[in-house]
């Protein structure tokens, strides 16, 4: 499903060139759960937004589904982002000022879909979710797992074939990874494709992982 | 100069818009030597960024124009009661002609080439490659050469005016006796038959290439399409006017627009669906983009209708003036 | 192009506006100071010339007026004479007016006019009705119709006198006979209805001489010829349509709000600079709102237009509010704007003439809006190209 092809990353700050990733190869299958594991600033969201066609590699490809997208222009990779990949980001990344509900149902605006269509897209994924008494909370009054799981019925609302979480359990609590461990079983079941980065050995234990790959100094091992 | 609240107002508006379209084609040019950018992020990054400024300016651009036309007329209206012996639109023009003759003309010039552009974007859009990218990002030159050219007609006009007296309410086919304009002014059922004869092979040609199968026939719609557009506009002036307005030697297709709306937007519909139906006849063959193909098909297919509606209800109104009224 | 996407967008940008308050309020400030002084500025050009026109269509087709030395001067019998055997002149009415004091008042509230039995007898056919007491007669003298808002202002019935001072200072005194209304408020604020003969008296003009002539035509539509006719029959004498009067008055109100425009364009100005400030100040969580919004499938032109739709809806807001302010200062008075418009009206105007026509809405809308986009485009076009992995990560 996605095949990532001599893949670099170099970063240029004040002249000088800071290399971030180095002539990766790696291939997702439909349906696999690969997790990539690394410490700090190894460079694991760079590779995942690179993968989830959000940045462009300095030299390399990734491919989704034969599909070359290092040529494609930017509006392709955004539709390519909207149809097929759902982010999860470590920081949540929801929008003040709007309710969970709103915020969930952000991806379904640029399809042209009305609010009251949004909304009734949106309240089966939240209940999913458990989040049935918070759908008309501003996302400020939520908690950090209330929050996560708002971000996560956000990525998955337009049914994405391929999911992108970074460190999605790094800001919430041991009960709400539980039940964020049992929504990511579920997508896994349903046939999904998952691309995780975690330090916590946490989502090793309890996903059925097919790869599990170490990023270090810009390589993968 | 004639002051008064429609001048200053329109002066502020031209400012605006060259203001905002001239830029957006020095950014096309940039983007257009710059090429794709090759592999590398950064300059690839950098051109889309020049694409989207051209595009966001040119839209911009394109809906400021669109409104400048109903306030230039409102404008040149307002110039009457300044103009002694002026009593429409046609008179205030021989103030300051062939300049003001140039800018009116281009005001309905200018939209449709800017048609023709955002078709063009928006089929380019919508393939992968972006094979009219460059093609495109050149193309902003000559709209903006346009666009000079007219800013400079209007500015000539509302900056050198002064009321003097002009001979009489005139409109450009009553003037001389004589010569081309004699020949065009008298020669209305020509260009009336013209222009339904054009547009019925227009028609014909358009709804061939858009069946399932269809893409043939491209040049004659094209070709057609102009024509039909081109006898309509002196259909109007010779044949309509002087009839829908009950003045048998009045030919004045600004009379005829102002003082007849459903008139104006038939004219409109008509002028929309031939321009359309042109671009989209002239534009390359998109079969290989099966996306960008069925765009174009939908644009025709709407060109088609405003093709239809437009013509019908002129011959309705011509119709029942000639044989009811 | 997909409307319902564009409408999908408007409460989204709605919303936008209410979360970033700040900026927006510091956008509309300046705008509705900008709206409020155009509108203000074009609904009292737009009434002032309603009113004109209004007035206009009690008037004769043909005015008659002499010239010595380049001044008016009064025309007499032999002209009139003249005119009254011209084609498709169906009578020539002489008439006497002019300004008149009303002591302890401020100058310039009245014009007294004088006219003759036909036209007394047809009033009603120039647009006048009674509203109590009667018309003159032919017979009465001394005696005057005065414009229901003139009367009201003063507390005048029918059977009440009124003093009006002359050139000479001398103190005249009339009998109100009936108090008219016409749908030009100008006469009904400051016109004054008498016979001709008690305003030749008033005024001290020689027998057989008047202030001017008006001519009423068969056909209506060949005034133009009738007063080319006229004017070129005599030397010093001018005579004008009710066209070229209105003509008049469209270019004179043109000039003055087109000049006052000038400064509407420094205060465009202002609001302009200050939306491109908002517009480029771009703060690191915006930045990264943008960022996740590409990241979850935004185009860039989808992140431009929710910009560009806030601008219209700021814009739309500021026409509404600068229009609403604007009624709020004409009702006031409109204070030096008022004085402006309406210097060299002939008679003190009682009221503030107000309209809110098609054309002027066209206009406001249009200038309302096309600045404001200009100005914010190209931050819109920043905002909408933001690199949104980099928005992420850093803001």
């Amino acid at each position: 499903m996605i095949d990532v092809k001599s893949l670099s990353k170099v970063f240029f700050q004040h002249g000088e060139e800071i290399p971030i990733l180095a002539d990766l190869e790696m291939t997702v299958s439909r349906g696999e759960c690969v997790i990539i594991d690394g410490p700090s600033g190894c460079g694991k969201t760079t590779l995942l937004n690179i993968m989830g066609c959000l940045a462009r590699p300095t030299r390399g490809e990734v491919i989704i589904d034969r599909r070359r997208t290092s040529h494609l222009p930017e509006h392709f990779l955004c539709e390519l982002r909207r149809s097929r990949i759902g982010f999860i980001f470590q920081q949540f990344n929801l929008l003040p000022g709007f309710t969970a509900l709103e915020n969930a149902a952000l991806p379904l605006a640029p399809l042209g879909i009305g609010s009251k269509e949004r909304r009734r897209r949106a309240e089966p994924l939240l209940d999913f979710l458990g989040l049935e008494d918070r759908k008309d909370f501003q996302v400020t009054d939520l908690s950090g797992g209330e929050q996560q799981r708002v971000a996560i019925a956000r990525a998955l609302m337009n049914n994405p074939e391929i999911i992108l979480a970074d460190e999605p359990l790094s800001n919430v609590d041991a009960l709400t990874a539980e039940r964020i461990i049992g929504v990511f079983r579920d997508l896994l079941e349903k046939g999904k494709t998952m691309i995780l980065t975690d330090h916590s050995p946490l989502l090793a234990r309890s996903l059925p992982i097919t790869n599990a790959y170490r990023l270090e100094r810009g390589r993968l091992s | 100069m004639i002051v008064n609240e429609f001048v200053v107002s329109y002066l502020v508006l031209l400012g605006l818009s060259a203001g905002i379209c001239l830029p957006a084609a020095g950014a096309g040019w940039a983007a257009a030597r710059r090429g794709r950018g090759g592999p590398d992020p950064a300059q690839r990054e950098r051109r889309e960024k020049n694409t989207y400024l051209v595009i966001t300016l040119l839209g911009l651009g394109f809906a400021i124009r669109l409104v400048m036309i109903p306030l230039w007329f409102l404008t040149l209206h307002s110039l009457i009661p300044a103009v002694p012996g002026a009593m429409c639109l046609a008179g205030v023009h021989l103030l300051d002609s062939p300049f003001s003759f140039a800018a009116t003309t281009l005001k309905f010039i200018i939209p449709l080439a800017y048609l023709f552009w955002l078709t063009l974007n928006a089929v380019d859009r919508r393939i992968e490659t972006e094979p009219f990218l460059r093609a495109k990002l050149l193309w902003v030159a000559p709209l903006a050469l346009l666009l000079a050219g007219e800013s400079f007609f209007d500015l000539h006009f509302l900056l050198r005016i002064n009321p003097r007296i002009v001979s009489c309410c005139t409109s450009l086919f009553d003037l001389p006796r004589g010569g081309a304009l004699e020949a065009v002014r008298s020669a209305g059922t020509l260009w009336t038959a013209g222009f339904y004869a054009c547009l019925v092979g227009a028609l014909l040609a358009s709804v061939r290439r858009l069946r399932p199968g269809g893409g043939k026939g491209r040049l004659p719609t094209a070709l057609l399409s102009l024509l039909a557009l081109l006898f309509l506009i002196l259909a109007l002036q010779t044949v309509f006017s002087p009839l829908l307005l009950h003045a048998p030697y009045h030919q004045c297709v600004f009379c005829l627009w102002g003082n007849r709306l459903d008139i104006a937007l038939a004219s409109a519909a008509a002028i929309a669906g031939l321009w359309l139906s042109f671009v989209g006849a002239a534009l390359p063959d998109l079969r290989p983009y099966p996306e960008a193909e069925r765009w174009a098909r939908k644009l025709s297919r709407f060109a088609l209708l405003c093709a239809i509606a437009g013509p019908a209800w002129l011959s309705v109104r011509y119709l029942a003036e000639r044989f009811f009224f | 192009m997909k409307l319902s996407k564009h409408a999908a967008f408007w409460p989204i940008a709605a919303r936008n506006l209410l979360r970033y308050r700040g900026r927006t309020i510091a956008v509309l400030i300046p705008l509705l100071a900008t709206m409020a002084c155009l509108s203000a500025l074009t609904f009292l050009k737009d009434g002032t010339l309603a009113e004109a026109l209004t007035a206009l269509s009690a008037l004769p087709d043909v005015t008659v007026q002499r010239r010595e030395g380049g001044r008016d001067g009064s025309t007499g019998e032999e002209i009139l004479g003249e005119i009254s055997r011209y084609q498709n002149v169906r009578t020539a009415q002489p008439r006497i007016w002019g300004r008149a004091e009303v002591e302890g008042e401020a100058p310039g509230e009245a014009i007294l006019a004088g006219v003759g039995a036909d036209l007394l007898a047809r009033l009603s056919e120039s647009g006048f009705s009674l509203r109590s007491g009667r018309f003159l007669r032919d017979d009465d003298r001394g005696r005057a119709l005065v414009g229901r808002l003139y009367a009201e202002r003063r507390g005048i019935a029918p059977g009440d006198h009124i003093d009006l001072v002359n050139e000479s200072g001398q103190r005249v005194a009339f009998t109100v006979a009936g108090v008219f209304d016409h749908r030009a408020r100008l006469y009904a604020g400051g016109l004054i209805l008498t016979d001709l003969e008690t305003a030749r008296a008033f005024f001290n003009y020689d027998p057989g001489r008047y202030t001017d002539v008006g001519v009423y035509l068969d056909d209506p539509l060949r005034a133009d010829q009738a007063a080319l006719r006229i004017s070129a029959a005599r030397e010093g004498v001018r005579a004008f349509t009710r066209a070229d009067l209105a003509d008049a008055a469209r270019r004179e109100y043109g000039s003055r709000a087109g000049t006052s425009q000038l400064l509407w364009l420094m205060l465009l100005v202002s609001a302009g600079l200050t939306a491109w400030a908002q517009g480029s100040s771009v703060s690191l969580e915006m930045r990264k709102e943008i960022g996740v919004l590409k990241a979850i499938g935004w185009r860039t032109l989808d992140v431009i237009e929710i910009k560009m739709m806030e601008t219209a809806m700021i814009g739309l807001i500021g026409i509404l509010g600068g229009g609403l302010l604007a009624i709020a200062y004409l009702r006031l008075g409109a204070p030096l704007l008022s004085s402006y418009f309406l210097d060299g009206a002939g008679a003190a105007v009682p009221f503030l003439p107000i309209r809110i026509g098609w054309s002027g809405v066209f206009l406001l809308l249009l200038l309302g809006l096309a600045p404001l986009s200009a100005a914010t485009v190209i931050p819109a076009w920043r905002t909408g190209t933001i690199d949104p992995d980099r928005a992420i990560r850093n803001g």
